[in-house]
């Protein structure tokens, strides 16, 4: 799994990246440059998806592509894929939904695991343990869920159950063991990373994206479904999408929305203007209705996207160079991230 | 009385019944008597004041070396319903320091550093109130021969005179009957009545064997373990060791075997813990960091290989075998190079001469600044996390550290430093000497092992200790009892919510 995932990073950065651009983008780190990557090159939902993603691991996976021949690197020693390369699948993993829900998913994920080892000691009569989850937040409202629900614990743990059983029988089964054997309550431990990786015969990497994965899985189906999975659907109450942009983007873009010009933005928030600019951008990234009038018209912002499609490419320099020159790079990035936000209509990728 | 004792118990902690050796040092402590008790952690040491302080009138003073630990004791008895509690400490501002002097007498137990202690106003304070009895815990740390040894500790027994004379109770959890002596003797009490908790574990067998190498080592723990199925903890000194033996033992038993380190993930770390708690596992390959706040009573053999510094902790480490009371052992594996091990740990504790020497000229050219965090300082000055601590600690103690920001140095603060440094080498030397000592001891582990901290070592009604003929070849347990495991997620998590077929 996590090879696929590195290879459709390859793939759709084609060639235009470093392996830092992958790293980034897996670990979801929160800059310009990634978010605007991650839309640019439909990373979207693989953004933040493995935060303890190890530098290292990723460095040799890349070497060992490369030795296989899996991959190239190109003369700037970007990874490209080759024609050889296996077609990325991403069939074992499609609920990933990083750019909107990374955020959130770990509060899940401390909430689940403590409800399931909370309500099932409870059925069991295990009264005095260790909590699994340090969490304070998590704790606080599990507290709050037995105090609402005190005299139907016993349901809400059948329910729980019934709801877990439905969903991973209609999940990957490799997935569903990973899940169930993390999991603790009922007197039985969960196992380790290191158990888990041992008892299935995978690898570290495998074993963390395998059960996060589950984690989006059942987060979506459930914050979907009320009805049919209330007590999972409970777990996500209060999770909230998130609009990511970095907090001093957020600033800047409170001031274009009160009106204000770049130039006078440069001066009340004392930042250079490229820096005001990425701001822009990012703005135009998470926002449809972003209005870029002030910077660009709709007819330029038409071109600018038709030219990227036709160029197949994400490269400034290359739509910069092939456009005449007429463009600035802030324009261009502006222009991508408002067609991309808006999806305007274009050719399909060849 | 004691039905009395009892009631209060119930009443205020909630116990039904005392543990081993708490309910005669309090009854002592509450016939107005001085006290030494001399408890294992783990007993419940501290109850022995906390309940008489809720009983008696007046404010009861404990004296506490660690600050964190005051901190921890207050939150605690104040998360159990006991609000009368607070610790006076350097790290209080000054407003909420106030407030809580100007308050005292209404507290029923006020926790205080030896350090804070020695401020006359607050001398003053305490001679006002009623102080119906004075605690020292950790009161080794008054001895020179106790391993925390803090030199303000020996002010003490001036100011228990100038308070008043309250009662005195002095609380340990190890201490050789030489430390003993000199706690009594620099309180200034020798009648005090004393409650020694023997450290002799009647149910536990000893053993050292010697092999060429740690590849023997190995070997003759596979060799054991392949007739014992009991649980069963390894200690190691490293990390490397504990996985890689961990690892061996996973491919050459059927043994449920993990390890547990302190560089493990926190999660990972609570669920190692836990499975060996509840049986999911029959033996875990440690180091020193797996233990606190483990109570498992079934614990069979525990296996050293690698030696620990000192008898102290050794003790302490066998100690988790057998609590149920029933036959257990303990074997120590050892070559002729393992005192380099623990000599090393001796040096990444403390600081070198020439270490201290660059941290204090450091220091000095920082004075009057903030102080950066910990791990840039360790990293800017090579230093280990503990080498650091014994300076920093000193450095705050003597005031040269306050809130972050250095001051300038009293003027002995250097020479002492210097002095005390060499006496931890010294004391450390001298306790890991003892443990190699013990090592190639011919005689009765046994006595070997306990005759420095107890006069009486009581006869073992288990196969004494190799010297008396006992070996581990002879250890016939057998009783793990192998947990089913779940044949695929769907019973997994029936198990987990037992709705599938109940297992006990």
């Amino acid at each position: 799994m996590f090879e696929s995932i590195v290879l459709l990073c390859i793939q759709r950065f084609k060639g235009e990246r470093t392996v830092s651009g992958i790293f980034n983008m897996l670990t979801g780190k929160r800059s310009s440059q990634t978010m605007q990557d991650a839309k640019a090159y439909q990373l979207d939902h693989l953004f933040g998806i493995f935060p303890e993603l190890d530098r290292r691991r990723l460095d040799t996976l890349i070497d060992e592509m490369s030795h296989s021949g899996e991959i190239v690197l190109n003369e700037q020693s970007f990874p490209q894929i080759t024609e050889t390369s296996r077609e990325p699948s991403t069939q074992t993993f499609p609920y990933f939904k990083g750019m909107t829900w990374h955020e959130v998913v770990p509060a899940f994920i401390a909430r689940l695991n403590l409800l399931v080892q909370a309500s099932s000691n409870k059925e069991a009569g295990i009264q005095s343990y260790v909590a699994i989850v340090d969490n304070p937040e998590a704790q606080l409202w599990v507290k709050k869920v037995f105090a609402t629900f005190q005299n139907k614990l016993a349901r809400l743990n059948q329910s729980l159950y019934e709801e877990l059983e439905k969903l991973l029988s209609a999940h990957d089964p490799v997935q569903a063991e990973l899940f169930t054997h993390r999991l603790t309550g009922g007197g039985w431990i969960g196992l380790t990373l290191d158990q888990l990786k041992e008892k299935f015969r995978m690898s570290k990497e495998d074993v963390l994206l395998g059960l996060r994965h589950t984690y989006y899985y059942l987060f979506q189906r459930a914050k979907m479904d009320q009805d049919a999975y209330p007590v999972l659907h409970l777990c996500t109450r209060g999770l909230q999408a998130s609009h990511l942009v970095t907090a001093s983007a957020g600033k800047t873009y409170q001031l274009i929305a009160h009106g204000l010009s770049l130039e006078e933005i440069v001066t009340i928030r004392r930042l250079k203007k490229s820096t005001i600019q990425d701001h822009i951008v990012e703005a135009a990234l998470v926002t449809p209705d972003f209005d870029v009038s002030p910077f660009l018209t709709a007819d330029q912002v038409v071109e600018i996207n038709q030219k990227a499609i036709d160029l197949n490419t994400q490269r400034l320099k290359h739509i910069h160079q092939d456009l005449g020159g007429v463009y600035d790079y802030f324009e261009i990035r502006l222009a991508l991230a408002h067609g991309r936000s808006t999806h305007i209509e274009r050719k399909p990728l060849p | 009385m004691s039905t009395q004792l009892a009631s209060a118990l119930k009443k205020y902690f909630g116990f039904d019944q005392f543990r081993e050796g708490q309910e005669d040092v309090i009854r002592d402590v509450m016939d107005g008597n001085d006290v030494l008790g001399i408890l294992p952690t783990g007993t419940g040491k501290s109850l022995c004041y906390q309940l008489p302080a809720r009983l008696l009138q007046g404010t009861t003073i404990v004296v506490s070396p660690l600050i964190s630990l005051m901190v921890d004791q207050v939150k605690q008895l104040k998360a159990s319903g006991y609000k009368s509690v607070t610790a006076l400490n350097s790290f209080m501002d000054i407003k909420e320091k106030k407030q809580v002097i100007q308050n005292l007498d209404r507290y029923d137990l006020v926790y205080v550093s030896p350090e804070m202690l020695q401020n006359e106003r607050l001398q003053e304070d305490f001679r006002r109130m009623t102080v119906p009895l004075f605690v020292i815990d950790e009161a080794h740390c008054i001895s020179q021969w106790g391993h925390e040894f803090r030199t303000d500790y020996l002010k003490l027994h001036r100011i228990i005179d100038s308070i008043g004379s309250p009662p005195v109770l002095a609380l340990s959890a190890t201490a050789t009957p030489e430390v003993q002596g000199d706690i009594m003797e620099k309180l200034n009490r020798p009648g005090m009545i004393r409650h020694i908790h023997p450290m002799d574990k009647q149910n536990i067998s000893l053993s050292v064997e010697e092999v060429q190498s740690p590849e023997e080592k190995t070997d003759r723990i596979v060799n054991i373990l392949s007739h014992i199925h009991a649980p069963t903890m390894i200690y190691f000194s490293s990390r490397q060791w504990a996985e890689k033996v961990s690892f061996v033992l996973r491919e050459k038993l059927s043994h449920r075997t993990a390890f547990y380190h302190g560089g493990m993930e926190q999660t990972d770390r609570m669920l190692v813990q836990q499975q060996f708690m509840s049986g999911q596992l029959d033996v875990i390959c440690c180091t020193s960091a797996f233990g606190m706040g483990v109570d498992k009573k079934d614990i069979r053999l525990v296996i050293h290989f690698h030696l620990p510094a000192q008898t102290e902790s050794f003790i302490q480490e066998i100690g988790r075998a057998g609590r149920d009371g029933k036959p257990s052992a303990s074997l120590v594996l050892f070559t002729k190079k393992d005192h380099y091990l623990p000599q090393m740990l001796i040096q990444s504790e403390l600081p070198e001469r020439e270490q201290l020497d660059l941290v204090l000229g450091y220091l000095k050219r920082q004075e009057g600044q903030e102080l950066l965090e910990d791990a840039s300082i360790m990293e800017q000055l090579q230093l280990s996390e503990s080498q650091w601590n014994f300076i920093k600690y000193q450095a705050e103690e003597r005031g040269v550290l306050n809130h972050g920001k250095v001051q300038p140095f009293p003027m002995d603060f250097e020479s002492r430093l210097h002095a005390l440094l060499r006496e931890r080498w010294t004391y450390k030397q001298g306790k890991l000497t003892e443990m190699l000592t013990w090592i190639h001891h011919t005689g009765c582990r046994r006595e070997a092992l306990y005759q420095s901290f107890q006069d009486h070592i009581r006869p073992p009604y288990v196969p004494c200790c190799d010297a008396c003929g006992f070996s581990v070849n002879h250890l016939t347990f057998q009783e793990s009892q192998e947990t089913p495991a779940a044949e695929s997620w769907k019973e997994r998590l029936q198990m987990i919510f037992h709705q599938g077929p109940p297992h006990a």
